[in-house]
């Protein structure tokens, strides 16, 4: 149990590892909402799975798959909110050619 | 255990955050920039030995970037900050110019530093008082938290000083910030919330608010206490904002409220410790009746601190407007 | 010498110069709430070792090292008035702004004086 949430814990940080390789990689907005939903759904779901299978059943657990819950239902409505406001306030998809942006 | 190799990498992290703050130029990265030194400050509290400070710190952060980004909101010039500097040649610029805006603050800076660590403790300071208060807080004030035992029994002056300062800021940025009539608050419209967001910030908004009591009542017992809560109280009704776009709170009668609960957690400070009720008590009740005592100073703390924040995110949210 | 007390110094430090050399008022409100944060990390290293657990609970009965609760205690006091002094600043912000709009500092200092060189230097002849 402890070997497997360990491997778990460190592909989770792997991923995170990637998605920030990523971010400093590319410089397009969608390019880099992508990678941050990424990071922040598949990264930190692994890694917290990984923490709840360390401490068996107890109540530590509960709370961490509560904990997990919340992580699930609110980081994709994070990034909902960036990329619709980017779209509401006029930001044109077909100019990304990956500038600095400002 | 607290793992000290994780504390300096904090504590470094730290120092370059502040670091990028000093060299950014843009006023909403440095916002930004703001925002995870303050998640960093909150990691090293916890990382300290103390988890009440960071749950306070990690909330504050939270609210005062909200604070920031309605203010640049409200003027759209101070997001751009004015005309960008002209990027004057380097040998027009005199010599005595930069030497006076440069060299000279870094010199006073350095020697004001020099003299700072010359003469800090250097970790070498001797406690007389923590181990009585460690030993001695059970009997006294009752729970099992040494920092809500200081902060509501041994200090609670401080705290009562500290709940006047709130309601004198609240009262302040009431009064101070620029308010015509109710009409001009409606001329610019929100973004309409999308289907997900009103579904997910409503699920979300009941765990907030059930976290903040929780916090509230379990504040003499484990980490947490009436600041910590109140600030997630307050967070819900930012939630509720969120959501139903509301515009006319009545921020008069939450002030009111406010000072009535302040006035009332004074009375209660005044009747519990500092005529000594507990010295008059039976044995036997003691325990229960400093339980008791302690959840409604936390309450009426909680409520207090709730109040406060939810009037002045209103403030700045819906009046402040050209 | 304590590398945490030499981290709070030098981000004081930090704030400190980029309070006497910036020249922007928003920079101004955020260096101050550095410093605020700076100080408070001093005073929670008072005392730290390795292995300093919270003093709440069941860590009272058996842990070794304990931090000390007296200045975690007067330093919630401490972020409760750094907040209060950040609302008042940045509604300070707003009110001049709208008065004069500019955040520079030298811009700031220059529109006031031509305005209050026209209002003032009447009244210093007249009571002279």
């Amino acid at each position: 149990m402890e070997l497997t949430s360990n491997i778990i814990i460190i592909i989770g940080t792997v991923f995170m590892l990637f998605g920030a390789i990523g971010i400093l990689k590319f410089r397009s907005f969608s390019l880099r909402v992508l990678i941050i939903s990424k990071i922040d759904t598949v990264g930190a779901v692994t890694v917290v799975i990984g923490v709840a299978l360390r401490h068996g059943i107890s109540f530590f657990t509960l709370r961490v798959l509560l904990l997990l819950g919340i992580l699930l239902v609110v980081n994709p409505m994070v990034t909902h909110i960036i990329t619709r406001t980017a779209h509401v306030s006029g930001y044109n998809l077909e100019e990304d050619r990956g500038q600095d942006d400002t | 255990m607290i793992p000290n190799p994780m504390l300096y990498a904090i504590l470094a992290l730290w120092v370059f955050g502040a670091v990028c703050i000093l060299r950014e130029r843009r006023n909403v990265r440095v916002m930004i920039y703001l925002f995870i030194f303050s998640l960093l400050t909150s990691l090293a509290y916890f990382l300290l030995g103390s988890p009440d400070t960071a749950m306070a710190e990690a909330a504050i952060g939270a609210f005062t970037t909200i604070f920031f980004i309605v203010c640049f909101e409200k003027y759209e010039a101070l997001k751009v900050d004015g005309p960008q500097p002209e990027e004057s040649p380097a040998e027009k610029r005199p010599v005595g110019a930069w030497l006076k805006r440069v060299v000279a603050p870094l010199l006073f800076t350095a020697v004001i530093g020099a003299l700072m660590l010359y003469f800090s403790p250097g970790g070498e300071v001797v406690d007389h008082l923590k181990s009585q208060y460690l030993t001695q807080f059970a009997q006294d004030v009752g729970g099992e938290n040494a920092v809500t035992a200081i902060y509501l029994g041994y200090r609670v002056y401080d705290t009562l000083f500290e709940a006047l300062l709130l309601v004198v800021t609240v009262l302040a940025v009431a009064h101070m910030s620029y308010s015509t009539s109710l009409q001009s608050t409606k001329q610019k419209r929100y973004l309409k919330p999308s289907v997900v967001e009103i579904a997910v910030v409503r699920a979300i908004a009941v765990v907030i608010l059930l976290f903040g009591v929780y916090l509230i009542v379990n504040g003499h017992i484990t980490a947490g206490g009436g600041f910590q809560g109140g600030l997630f109280i307050a967070a819900f009704f930012v939630c509720r904002f969120l959501i139903h776009n509301i515009h006319d709170l009545p921020v008069y009668k939450l002030l009111r409220l406010e000072e009535v609960v302040f006035a009332s957690s004074v009375l209660i400070a005044v009747f519990v410790i500092f005529l000594g009720m507990t010295y008059h008590l039976p044995a036997e009740h003691l325990p229960m009746f400093q339980g008791v005592y302690m959840v409604i100073m936390n309450f009426m703390i909680g409520m207090k601190v709730a109040c406060g924040f939810t009037i002045l995110f209103y403030r700045y949210v819906t009046i402040e407007r050209r | 010498m304590n590398p945490i007390e030499v981290a709070a110094i030098v981000v004081f430090l930090i704030s400190f110069y980029g309070l006497i050399t910036g020249k922007k008022m928003i920079k101004a409100v955020v260096y101050m709430v550095l410093m605020q944060s700076a100080v408070i990390v001093f005073f929670l290293s008072i005392g730290f070792q390795s292995g300093t657990v919270p003093p709440m609970g069941a860590y009272l009965e058996y842990a070794e090292h304990i931090a000390d609760p007296l200045p975690q205690a007067l330093m919630i006091t401490a972020i409760v008035v750094g907040v209060a002094v950040t609302t008042i600043n940045i509604t300070m912000l707003m009110a001049f702004f709208r008065k004069h709009p500019t955040t520079d500092w030298d811009e700031a200092r220059k529109k006031s004086m031509e305005k209050e060189g026209a209002a003032t230097l009447p009244n210093l002849e007249s009571q002279s």
